[in-house]
């Protein structure tokens, strides 16, 4: 058993890690943006000229699809598979790399969500009190705090276990 | 850095000078008007909703024609063009535009009038063309269809619901009535669905032929021309080309009055102006023959209002405000400092006991935003765009302050930039990688690079935030001092400090090993200053309340704040973040843009400087944006939670708040 979790194969879990962070958040990112994308525009329709005022809002949850992306970016650079030559790593630290993956893969899934959803009500207040555009920003930029949080995790992670020898 | 002293005054003066007074006054931009509080029987508010309704549906009308001529002429207008200020328009000429007021408002009453009338004739083609779609089937018939027959012959017109022969015809017509034989149908046209036809018989068989053609199905036409039915198309068409014309002609006259736009913008800004003239006598205590203007005024400019006012036969003089009664807010702060004042004025401006904490504000503003954007190339880029601007446009206030704004944050980013050795992300070191074959990086950080080492990163943005939370507490200390309340001062900011300082200070000191020798009696210091503040804040932070048990409540409570400091200092974490985003966003372009550019074909080539402009321009757009968020969020949770207040209102002296031209006072 212990031979198998010490051979030389480790390489495909960091990857599903490195894929996990990229499809996740971004999949939220994608449908929060699509969320307030589809309330601004009906405000649009009354008011163009808030169209740059909803933009910022629009982009808010934009933020996790990148965190995975960077994530993502940074682990493979760190495996060689980006710019160098692929590492060999054991099937246990491929598992580390996947399991420290998880906290931004799951939180920016969900946050990109529940922020797009707080995005989509500061639209609705955008329409009706323009002057208040910051507090609805501000709202919103509370949610993302969480993905930011496990972001931070995830890359300390990740390159922490860089210098482990499993 | 301060908020600007404020005067509340009082104005009274003959009814027959009102004109002249509030007219000064709003060219000089110098009083807020407030709502008179007395009311009896020699003074009273003036109803004037009538005029302002006049005057809104003015404003109305103007800026229907200005969006029609926008329609049919429209304006070629630079991207930056918003920046640019008003232009001014000198005593002479404003008098002048009054003149021709009403002439220019007919204008664009006609304007109106001659868009709502090419709207009428669309329709009206668009009508036409149906007839003569109608039409088209008959097309081929010699006589007009409403064309009943000769003395002997009846004819009919119309057409069966299926495509038919004469044969069919005929053989259907012997199937329902056998005995008429004197018929003759002539086939005009015909498609999948319908057969077109004059039908004809003996008139003595008119009743008989018609009965027996409805049984087959035989419909009228809904469209019955007077003449032959091609000649009748063409009139038809005749017809459209009439309105057509009539249309080319009323366009002309629309793109005429263009010329006129820039009239028709003074008006409109008059008008605005007026209107806000007249919402200001609202507020006025008025008598028969007299009036009374109260409002508030910048104290170092009472003088300068009270001898223009006079000189207009007014009496004007200071007045106490009343116990409630919060005079309106204006700031005012250096060039340097002044860029913060947007972001103020979005979270809310200073209240009565706030001190203005623009200056400090927008020095983390900048720093804080230049170490998330944390690229010298972008920051040169911003510099550069919001420079131009400023230098060439010379904007008003607002939009300079926001220039400033980006303009020093954009200074602070090419600092941190260059620290960290980031010029449009590793752009430098690719380029010579890739074309010049260099195996070491050749440009190198001044301290560290945030990608490589996210650590020392993650250490930088929470210190930084540590010191940005903590200068709260020391806004805070300010403020209770300003206010008189040494108590508030001490209890809840000073006793927060020292506990949140010492607490840091002993951290480091047991936790990390130092470089150098520290005095044995440092952390002692500092654990007695620990044992001193939490016993400060335990028992005087409840100190509102007499019963002794509720005060120690409360102050326990208050303790259990010190976790909000815990999660205040890790949300600077995000400046990792964003920095991090930024960095590797870039990498990302340059790498894909090194894919392409490292065959050395000059195809390549082009390809890679193709990816790395569109790559870089994407990512400036929407790393902007999310420094921009995230700095005013540190701001307005981390930063102004400890201390501000907010809630202040807006000094809004009587102006003319008009869109396209300026009409102050130079003085």
């Amino acid at each position: 058993m212990m031979a198998f979790f010490q051979s030389p194969h480790g390489l495909v879990f960091a990857i599903l890690g490195a894929a996990l962070v990229t499809l996740l958040p971004g999949i939220g990112s994608a449908t929060g943006v699509g969320m307030v994308g589809e309330a601004a525009a009906g405000v649009t329709t009354e008011d163009p000229s808030k169209f740059s005022k909803l933009l910022i809002l629009q982009l808010l949850p934009a933020t996790q699809g990148i965190y995975g992306m960077l994530t993502s970016f940074l682990l493979l650079s760190q495996l060689g598979i980006i710019g160098g030559t692929p590492v060999e790593i054991t099937i246990i630290k491929g598992l580390a790399y996947l399991f420290s993956c998880l906290p931004i893969a799951i939180v920016g899934y969900f946050s990109a969500i529940k922020q797009a959803k707080t995005s989509a009500a500061g639209v609705s207040l955008v329409a009706k009190r323009p002057d208040q555009m910051s507090k609805g920003m501000i709202f919103s930029a509370m949610v993302e705090t969480y993905a930011i949080l496990a972001l931070l995790i995830s890359i300390l992670g990740n390159s922490g276990i860089a210098n482990i020898n499993f | 850095m301060a908020k600007v002293a404020m005067q509340k005054l009082r104005i009274c003066a003959m009814r027959s000078d009102r004109k002249a007074i509030l007219e000064k006054l709003q060219r000089m931009e110098d009083v807020q008007v407030e709502p008179v509080a007395l009311e009896d029987e020699v003074f009273s508010s003036v109803d004037t909703s009538q005029q302002q309704e006049r005057f809104t549906g003015a404003i109305a009308a103007i800026n229907s024609a200005l969006a029609i001529l926008d329609e049919y002429e429209p304006e070629k207008t630079g991207l930056l063009d918003s920046y640019k200020p008003r232009p001014e328009i000198s005593r002479e000429d404003y008098e002048y535009i009054i003149e021709s007021d009403d002439r220019n408002l007919s204008r664009c009453r006609e304007v109106i009038a001659n868009k709502r009338r090419i709207d009428e004739l669309r329709a009206e083609i668009t009508r036409i063309r149906l007839r003569i779609d109608a039409l088209s089937p008959w097309l081929d018939g010699d006589v007009p269809m409403r064309f009943d027959g000769t003395a002997s012959t009846a004819m009919f017109t119309g057409y069966f619901p299926e495509n038919m022969t004469n044969g069919d015809i005929l053989e259907k017509l012997a199937q329902t009535d056998p005995e008429l034989e004197a018929v003759h149908f002539d086939i005009i046209g015909q498609s999948a669905e319908m057969t077109c036809v004059y039908a004809f018989c003996l008139k003595s068989e008119k009743e008989r032929f018609e009965s027996a053609l409805r049984t087959m199905g035989f419909t009228r036409p809904a469209e019955i021309s007077k003449s032959a039915p091609a000649k009748c198309a063409a009139e038809l068409e005749s017809r459209i080309e009439q309105r057509e014309e009539q249309i080319n002609e009323l366009e002309g006259k629309i793109r005429h009055r263009a010329l006129r736009r820039q009239k028709f913008r003074y008006l409109l800004d008059r008008y605005e102006m007026r209107l806000e003239k007249y919402k200001a006598i609202e507020k006025l205590g008025s008598s028969k023959n007299t009036f009374i203007l109260e409002g508030w005024a910048i104290k170092s400019r009472y003088d300068h209002v009270a001898a223009e006012i006079e000189k207009l036969g007014a009496y004007c003089e200071k007045i106490e405000p009343q116990k409630n009664e919060s005079a309106p807010v204006s700031l005012k702060n250096n060039g340097f400092t002044e860029g913060g004042a947007p972001i103020l004025k979005m979270y809310s401006l200073p209240s009565k006991s706030d001190i203005d904490p623009t200056s400090v504000m927008s020095f983390f503003y900048y720093l804080l935003f230049g170490i998330m954007l944390g690229d010298a190339a972008y920051g040169i880029i911003m510099a550069l765009a919001t420079g131009f601007v400023m230098l060439k446009f010379k904007p008003e206030a607002e939009k300079r302050r926001t220039m400033k704004l980006f303009f020093y944050s954009g200074i602070s980013s090419i600092f941190w930039g260059v620290l960290f050795g980031s010029y449009f992300g590793d752009l430098p070191n690719v380029i010579a990688r890739t074309f010049f074959g260099a195996t070491e990086n050749v440009v190198k950080p001044i301290w560290f690079d945030p990608i490589s080492d996210p650590m020392t990163m993650l250490y930088l943005s929470i210190g930084l935030g540590a010191v940005h939370v903590l200068m709260g507490l020391v806004m805070g200390i300010i403020a209770s001092f300003k206010n008189k309340d040494a108590a508030a001062a001490i209890f809840d900011y000073l006793s927060w400090l020292t506990l949140i300082i010492s607490i840091v200070g002993w951290a480091l000191l047991s936790l990390i090993e130092l470089p150098f020798a520290v005095p044995a009696i440092l952390p002692k210091i500092f654990i007695g200053l620990i044992i001193l503040s939490v016993a400060v804040i335990l028992f005087m932070n409840g100190r509102s309340s007499k019963n002794f048990i509720v005060r120690i409540m409360k102050g326990a409570y208050a303790l259990y704040g010190i976790t909000s400091y815990l999660s205040d200092f890790m949300s600077y974490s995000r400046i990792l973040a964003l920095g991090l985003a930024t960095g590797v966003i870039s990498q990302v372009f340059n790498q894909m843009g090194s894919m392409a550019g490292g065959s050395g074909s000059v195809f390549g080539i082009i390809f890679m400087i193709l990816i790395c402009l569109v790559g870089h321009a994407f990512n400036i757009g929407i790393s902007l944006i999310g420094c921009y968020v995230h700095t005013c969020r540190l701001q307005y949770v981390e930063f102004f939670g400890k201390f501000y207040e907010g809630g202040g209102e807006d000094f809004t002296p009587l102006a003319s708040n008009t869109k396209h031209f300026k009409f102050k006072e130079e003085n």
